[in-house]
């Protein structure tokens, strides 16, 4: 017997060595939080079967727009279709959509290779164009197919070059960004690897993923870099990473579109909080998941293909341990603001922890390009927060 | 005890496994893949345990997508009226096949994308078999319509290698890498890499297709989802490539002893001349040395040498431009047709339904900026964008200001 143990302690130990390793190296997994499906976004004919589709959400009204192969259709906050025009009523063709904050619509458009950002009313008529200019020569090749509005800012992305140019809300440039080279990848790659996800947090941090180097990346308005993810097969890690959003709670949820879910991470430390979908054709079951948003009320919106629809989920971190940690009045206040806004008690509150950041005030860091880290303004930019609603 | 050594052999196990799993850069590497990429053990949507409701979804779940990289068919939203499908890869966008061009001539005519490629069926991406009753099974073969998908020609378990000699085989030493780059590693003794794009040969057929060699040789420069308005996209074609297309259309061969057009022939010192010698219609004036067009492309000698012959070849930066040499170099299919799918009738290359490609200097287009160029005869439906992105954005400036078809690169008839 003794023997035995001589014998089988080295492979303990290396054993033993091996799982510290493996744990360490694992990403966190609180299984704290969980996404619970809602619904998918319906029509008065029932649920509305797009497939891979673009979705942006305006966090203003919560209304949900999403631009399908012929049509633009708009969804309220309670995932019903309200309007609907045709995608060739745009100046041009529209391919992307982002809402100011006073409700104007911005679309990036197409025309005999020009490209072109097109402010319309909510009807979807066309108001007038937004002209980028001053962009330098080094962006001569920028065609753009993304666009977000955050901060009085528009953010255009050229996802195949890999390049982003960001101006004010008038068009007027302020930063171009060759992620390429920002990442200190090698020209030889533009083209191979191209930004499969893209979005802009609320404090201005661009995130990205790139499929293939299973990464996503966050860039900091002062120009700071930070990447996350690894490529598996494990709760937590990429397989090919699609859309990736902030969902304003001390969240980025990430799209796996191989893998069939959504991935929750830290915000702070990028470490890996929960997943949820997975492959199925059940509810809340996902088929090759893509394109990600969110809404000022935490639901997270999903497109998928196989036209299953865009599914609705929300997060739930209503864990005891979580809720220990709430800040009871801001919860409570939080509670009572979600039972107004939504009218009934389908959609349950959401409440954060401290170390989702929901509530914490960490001083004012920048939230715009060209603002100051301290959150003052660098210089061009104009005085934040347009009227809320007030569509014109 | 046994429990206890039972225990710590599953947790090492499970610890190497976790801990010592290799960071993988690419999905394929010349062979067969990871398995879960494409398999699920316990959430199947389709046979065979795929992830997606059959092979082709399957395939496409990673390969639809944005503009670029391994991506070879574009989102339906990604290519409304008047856009055209974003990939340029050589081989060609499925999307095309989603695409519907209306137009009036002597009367209103439909152009429908389902006779833009091959119609692989996705079910989970809306592409379905070919609905014509002609097409039923593959032209000038037997090979059913409904069975066709991505795995018809590509082996996504492919054995098939290329040895450290040149030989291909389907044993013999392990695949480190994926062949088909012109960055591939060239294969040391006791090595092997895949062979390109994992295409299908005798030893690997499928139901309804009779493949009868070894897969195509070929290398293609690792960029090559590219829009080609500066630069060309060289593929470096070489052995076997229009007896792979045989496979499914055994009588569109010449073997079949039937009245076609060449393939898999020399060309003849007349035809390798034309080539060399064509700029565009009217202009006779080019070189050989700087004749190559990627629009019609040809096979290199019959070669089946990829790391001598066909890889200094393979480059996207114009810096091998040289054509064909007469009773050597060889036409085959690809030289008219793309494989996957194009902007026009048969997956041509080259809009060959009309008699002039260029008009006025310009690609015909519903918004040309010429009103001869505007012609619903010319234009066929089509704005310039669509009609540029089938010619992979070359531009139209590189022909004569009245282009004819491109048969004529090689027959200059015009």
């Amino acid at each position: 017997m003794k023997s035995c143990h001589r014998t089988h302690l080295p492979h303990i130990l290396c054993a033993l060595i091996l799982l510290s390793v493996s744990y360490s190296s694992a990403p966190a997994q609180t299984g704290e939080a969980k996404g619970d499906f809602l619904y998918n976004l319906s029509s008065f004919q029932g649920d509305v079967p797009f497939g891979w589709v673009r979705i942006t959400v305006d966090r203003g009204q919560d209304e949900i727009f999403v631009i399908g192969r012929d049509d633009i259709s708009i969804f309220n906050e309670k995932g019903m279709e309200v309007y609907r025009f045709g995608r060739q009523e745009v100046p041009g063709i529209a391919y992307d959509v982002a809402v100011k904050e006073d409700g104007t619509i911005l679309f990036l458009t197409y025309e005999r290779y020009e490209y072109s950002i097109v402010s319309c009313n909510f009807r979807g008529a066309p108001l007038s164009e937004i002209e980028i200019r001053g962009v330098p020569a080094e962006f001569s090749e920028f065609k753009p197919n993304r666009i977000v509005f955050r901060n009085e800012q528009l953010y255009l992305a050229d996802t195949q070059r890999m390049m982003i140019v960001i101006t004010d809300g008038e068009g007027r440039y302020m930063k171009g960004l060759d992620i390429l080279k920002l990442l200190e990848l090698e020209e030889k790659d533009r083209g191979n690897k191209v930004l499969t996800g893209f979005s802009v947090d609320s404090s201005g941090n661009i995130l990205m993923t790139i499929a293939v180097m299973f990464k996503a990346f966050r860039l900091s308005p002062e120009g700071e870099v930070k990447q996350f993810g690894r490529a598996g097969s494990i709760p937590g890690s990429f397989n090919i990473a699609a859309g990736i959003v902030s969902d304003g709670r001390g969240n980025i949820l990430v799209v796996d579109t191989l893998r069939c879910v959504i991935m929750v991470f830290d915000e702070e430390d990028f470490g890996f909080k929960t997943e949820f979908g997975y492959r199925g054709l059940a509810p809340g079951k996902l088929i090759a998941p893509k394109e990600i948003d969110v809404d000022s009320k935490g639901r997270v919106y999903v497109t998928q293909a196989r036209r299953r629809g865009i599914s609705v989920f929300r997060i739930d971190f209503t864990t005891p341990e979580i809720m220990e940690e709430v800040i009871p009045d801001q919860k409570e206040d939080d509670r009572g603001k979600e039972k107004d806004d939504q009218g009934s008690t389908d959609v349950v509150a959401v409440s954060f922890s401290k170390n989702n950041k929901a509530f914490s005030a960490k001083g004012k860091p920048a939230t715009r390009w060209g603002d100051k880290a301290d959150g003052s303004r660098g210089g061009n930019g104009r005085a934040t927060g347009g009227k809320q609603g007030g569509l014109p | 005890m046994k429990v206890v050594k039972l225990t710590l052999i599953i947790a090492l196990a499970a610890a190497m496994t976790i801990a010592l799993a290799p960071s993988a850069k690419a999905f394929h590497s010349g062979g067969v893949a990871e398995c879960v990429g494409c398999h699920s053990m316990h959430e199947a949507a389709g046979g065979a345990l795929l992830t997606m409701s059959d092979a082709s979804s399957t395939c496409l779940d990673c390969h639809e997508g944005s503009a670029g990289s391994y991506h070879v068919s574009t989102a339906a939203v990604d290519m409304p009226a008047g856009s055209p499908p974003l990939q340029r890869t050589p081989g060609g966008d499925f999307g095309w096949l989603r695409k519907v061009f209306n137009y009036n001539v002597r009367g209103p005519r439909t152009e429908n994308g389902e006779q833009f490629g091959h119609n692989i069926i996705a079910a989970d991406f809306g592409y379905v078999a070919d609905s014509r009753v002609e097409h039923n099974n593959a032209p000038g073969g037997t090979f059913p319509n409904a069975n066709l998908s991505c795995t018809s020609c590509h082996d996504q378990h492919s054995k098939y290698r290329r040895l450290s000699d040149g030989s291909v085989a389907t044993t013999g030493a392990p695949i480190i890498a994926a062949g088909s780059y012109n960055t591939s590693p060239a294969p040391a003794a006791g090595e092997a890499v895949g062979v390109y794009r994992l295409l299908r040969g005798a030893l690997s057929n499928v139901t309804g297709t009779n493949y009868t060699t070894a897969p195509p040789a070929a290398i293609t420069p690792s960029s090559y989802n590219r829009a080609e308005n500066v630069t060309m996209t060289r593929v470096a074609y070489g052995a076997n490539m229009s007896k792979f297309c045989a496979g499914c259309h055994p009588d569109m061969h010449t073997d079949s002893g039937l009245l076609l057009h060449p393939v898999e022939q020399a060309m003849s010192s007349t035809v390798a001349g034309n080539y060399g010698s064509y700029v565009g219609s009217g202009d006779l004036t080019g070189t050989p040395a700087t004749s190559y067009d990627s629009l019609v492309p040809f096979v290199t000698d019959n070669t089946t040498d990829h790391e001598t012959v066909l890889k200094p070849l393979a480059a996207n930066d114009d810096s091998v431009l040289g054509g064909p040499a007469g009773s050597v170099d060889r036409v085959f299919c690809l030289s008219c047709h793309r494989a996957h799918a194009s902007g026009w009738e048969f997956m041509t290359r080259w809009d060959n339904e009309i008699e002039m490609i260029v008009i006025d200097g310009e690609w015909p287009g519903t918004d040309a900026t010429s009103t001869d160029a505007q012609a619903a005869k010319w234009s066929k439906g089509r704005t310039q964008a669509e009609r540029s992105a089938a010619y992979n954005d070359r531009l139209a400036t590189d022909y004569a200001t009245y282009q004819r078809v491109l048969c004529n690169k090689c027959h200059a008839k015009d």
